[in-house]
């Protein structure tokens, strides 16, 4: 027989402490007795009797020591292994709430500790499996029969900054535990007081939880904005808005400071009621390029969540070309883009253009006019001309209203379909590098976008003239979402990223040797065709650093640790408004489900202790 | 109120003697013999048989009756208290004594003092005035040595008497030597153990120090059923003791309930003790 939580063991101090009360507790009432003659003789007939007769003489004593015994032996929750070796899978929940440090080192290290210790009671001869869950489960170890492996696994697994999905870990060890064809055991070692249990698993697991509900603050949000100053000129000032949540059961302070590198920028304290959040504005940022790191003053068992990081926002200008004929609707709806230097090109004028002058240009608006070099920027077009070399066209046709291919595309974003009626378009045939975005009823496509050789582009198959969508409320919408796709860095939503999220990367078309740089300052190259970073693991502000014409170019982005999930201490599954502490009330408190016994021990503590109070009432 | 062997007294009483004397109760023939009273010979046997015999008749003299009462604290217990039953228990002796013509003497065993508080030996029937009085203000309190106490009243006693110790017989120093020395003093012994129905079957229970009322020492005992149990069958096994203590010894002994009527006890003792009530 082994134990899942032996250190419950030292409960067994209890029975001395029984002992020792029953003792101090029998003050005896005195009474005087004719003689006590024979009450000795029946006494030393008592006691020579057996070694026993004392303590037979203590039912109720005997009966309190035995529910004590039962209570301990279930608490340290017995469990018999099986008949033969079997497969034992550890599941570590390795989610950010697992660095809260109510419990000492960290939860993450005493949930380490008694799967070593689950480890070491198994017996010889079983296969070991470790499974490391955040976001997405790891398996460090599968099937290996070293039990030395698994612990090496384990001591060198470290918790993260990312949200925990038990189920998916749940799925891969019924994966792993199929394919050994050994009967097994898992168990799973975490701190979140609800969640999936044994029953409609199709691997039985038992949980073994770690941690105690406990309070945290937590900033849960973090923006800097540049809003313009009152005034004729054109400067601006940095505005911070910085969001605290209270996870706890009491109303807390808080002292929140904004750091421009080491130096505190702005600081205020708020007081927070239990299970809200308050936004703190911290007004006259001073301007830094690196970015903004937000923290709070005080202490409590998780610290991760204690800090926020937001990039500057973009300044500058971004240059890009309109060549038209004339077309004022465009022009109206891409003055509106903040940070955007228009330049208005005729075509003619655009052909005499050489190389370096185009290159100026993040992107060209190419309006019934597309030339045969196509310029290293971004595209959008309007009416591809027939033969050109990027969209095969046919004839013309009349599309009537216009269908939003899929409703989730960020393009169409807020866009009402029935704004979009275009009376005649050119046929053209998709792209292999485009998807469609806007069609006809009869899958005609009307926009399409996707990236062709580094370049973002969108192309329209007709012309806005031929339409009324520019008299529509949707026609400013879908071109602010079009620019945003090519400038995310400038857009006004931030780009909130959260650890194990991948980053999408914006690299430049004709940027050289682009990288990302870590909190760590450790450079890394993104991902595939530089269209997103995933290595996001680690909260704080990352660069993407690229070479353009000879410029270095410098874009920063902000990973936050953002999980109300994870922050709230009381464990996961909590409805938000509910206080953490109150709705995790069990925490701490090792529940299992499978092959224990301390169910059975339970009840005999419960049909002891029913004896006991019988026996006591009948007067013994 | 009839003893059950004759006496050898000195005195005339009421009692039969082993002497054979001027009675009324016949009680053999003998031969004359020269010098014999001739009012005694059996003439009729004269005329049947041609022989002198002469009648003999049964001397009467008076009895001796020493009534000894324990009034040791333990006998302070009970309900009804068992020196209350012990009293009236020696007060109806010594009223069938008196009233028989016989000596009677009371004795209160530890009752105080370096001797037995003894009252008598009381002849007639205006002496029961002076028995109650004399037992009403008897002591009950103290520790008591049995043993001792009844060497003392073996002592003082009268010889050859018949004796009745009233007592509970808890004595830390026992009591077998004591009866034993007055057993061989008096002509009859009784015993009446006298125990309350709370030492015979006790309604305690608890926790509890129990002190002895005489010795001041305590025990700890912790009652449950099976220790009453226990303490039952050890009360039985003492009462059986002191039975079989007595009855080797050819005394007469009576074990009873403190709430018994002291006539009723009597009705059923005396007849083993070989005296009759009446």
């Amino acid at each position: 027989m082994s134990f899942f939580s032996p250190l419950a063991l030292f409960l067994g101090l209890t029975i001395p402490v029984i002992i020792l009360f029953y003792l101090l507790k029998r003050r005896r009432q005195t009474q005087e007795v004719p003689s006590t003659l024979l009450w000795k003789r029946v006494l030393r007939e008592v006691e020579a009797d057996s070694p026993w007769q004392r303590l037979r003489r203590h039912p109720l004593l005997l009966l309190q020591l035995l529910a004590a015994l039962a209570l301990v032996l279930g608490a340290a929750r017995p469990y018999l292994h099986g008949g033969q070796a079997g497969h034992l899978i550890v599941i570590l929940d390795s989610s950010m709430s697992m660095q809260a440090t109510d419990v000492s080192p960290n939860r993450f290290e005493a949930a380490k500790e008694r799967a070593v210790a689950q480890i070491g009671s198994s017996k010889p001869g079983t296969r070991f499996s470790v499974i490391a869950f955040a976001s997405r489960p790891r398996i460090l170890v599968a099937s290996a029969p070293d039990p030395n492996l698994a612990r090496a696994a384990l001591n060198a697994a470290v918790p993260t900054f990312e949200p925990g999905h038990l189920e998916d870990a749940l799925e891969l060890a019924a994966s792993v535990a199929e394919g050994s064809g050994l009967p097994t055991s898992a168990v799973v070692f975490t701190d979140r007081s609800a969640g999936p249990d044994s029953r409609g698993s199709p691997l039985k697991f038992t949980t073994v939880r770690v941690g105690t509900p406990a309070e945290n603050l937590a900033i849960s949000g973090f923006t800097v904005a540049r809003l313009p100053l009152e005034g004729p000129d054109t400067s601006s000032e940095f505005w911070g808005l910085v969001t605290v949540s209270n996870f706890g059961t009491k109303a807390r302070q808080a002292s929140v400071e904004v750091l421009t590198g080491d130096r505190v920028a702005a600081f205020r304290q708020v007081l927070i009621q239990p299970g809200a959040a308050v936004g703190v504005n911290l007004p006259g940022l001073p301007e830094f390029g690196g970015g903004f790191r937000a923290r709070l003053v005080e202490e409590d068992p998780l610290r991760a969540d204690n800090q926020a990081f937001a990039p500057s926002p973009a300044g500058g200008e971004i240059r890009a070309a309109l060549v038209s004929e004339g077309n004022v609707f465009l022009e109206r709806a891409l003055e509106l883009f903040p940070g955007l230097a228009l330049s208005r090109i005729s075509p003619d004028i655009w052909a005499k253009l050489d190389q370096g002058e185009v290159s100026d240009y993040r992107m060209v608006v190419f309006d019934g006019y597309l030339p045969d070099q196509l310029p290293q920027a971004d595209l959008m077009i309007w009416n591809p001309p027939p033969g050109n070399p990027l969209i095969p066209t046919g004839p013309g046709f009349r599309p009537g209203l216009a269908e939003i291919v899929d409703q989730r595309d960020p393009l169409v974003r807020d866009v009402e379909p029935s704004d979009l009626r275009v009376g005649s378009a050119v046929s053209t045939s998709l792209p292999a590098w485009a998807r469609p975005v806007l069609r006809t009823a009869g899958g005609e496509p009307l926009l399409v976008a996707g990236e062709y050789q580094g370049r973002r582009v969108a192309a329209w198959s007709f012309d806005l003239h031929d339409s009324d969508f520019p008299l529509r409320p949707s026609f400013p919408v879908v071109i602010s979402n079009l620019l945003n796709w090519y400038f995310p860095e400038t857009s006004g939503e931030p780009v909130q990223i959260r650890p194990g999220e991948p980053a999408p990367l914006r690299v430049i078309p004709g940027a050289t040797d682009p990288r990302v740089v870590t909190p760590a300052g450790r450079p890394m190259s993104p991902d595939g065709d530089g269209g997103s970073f995933r290595e996001t693991g680690e909260p704080g502000l990352y660069r993407l650093e690229q070479t353009v014409a000879g410029r270095k170019l410098t874009w920063v982005f902000a990973v936050n640790a953002f999980w109300a999930e994870e922050s709230r201490l009381g464990g996961s599954g909590v409805e938000p408004s509910a206080p953490t502490g109150r709705a995790a009330a069990t925490e701490d408190r090792p529940e299992t489900s499978g092959q224990e016994y301390w169910p059975y021990l339970a009840w005999v503590a419960l049909a002891v202790l029913t004896f006991e109070w019988w026996v006591f009432s009948r007067g013994y | 109120m009839a003893l059950r062997r004759t006496l050898s007294g000195h005195a005339a009483g009421a009692r039969r003697s082993a002497k054979k004397g001027a009675s009324v109760e016949f009680a053999d023939f003998r031969s004359y013999v020269p010098g014999d009273d001739p009012r005694v010979i059996d003439w009729k046997a004269l005329g049947r048989l041609d022989k002198l015999f002469v009648k003999l008749f049964m001397e009467e003299q008076e009895a001796s009756l020493v009534v000894a009462v324990d009034c040791s604290s333990s006998m302070g217990f009970g309900e009804p208290v068992k020196f209350w039953t012990a009293r009236r228990l020696a007060g109806a002796l010594a009223f069938l004594g008196l009233d028989a013509g016989d000596r009677v003497t009371l004795v209160g065993l530890g009752s105080g003092g370096a001797s037995p508080r003894l009252l008598g030996p009381l002849r007639g029937r205006a002496s029961v005035r002076r028995c109650l009085e004399f037992l009403t203000a008897l002591p009950c309190g103290g520790a008591t040595d049995l043993e001792a106490e009844l060497k003392k009243a073996a002592a003082s006693a009268p010889i050859r008497s018949l004796a009745i110790v009233i007592s509970d017989l808890l004595s830390p120093t026992g009591y077998a030597a004591g009866l034993k020395l007055l057993s061989a003093a008096s002509r009859d012994l009784g015993v009446i153990q006298i125990l309350s129905p709370e030492e015979i079957d006790p309604l305690m229970s608890g926790d509890l120090k129990l002190v002895d009322s005489e010795t001041g020492e305590s025990v700890e005992v912790s009652l449950t059923p099976d220790l009453l149990e226990r303490y039952r069958r050890e009360v039985g096994h003492f009462r059986q003791e002191a039975a079989h203590f007595c009855s080797s010894r050819g005394i007469s002994f009576l074990s009873a309930s403190s709430e018994e009527p002291a006539e009723g006890l009597l009705v059923r003792w005396l007849p083993s003790l070989g005296v009759s009530a009446g």
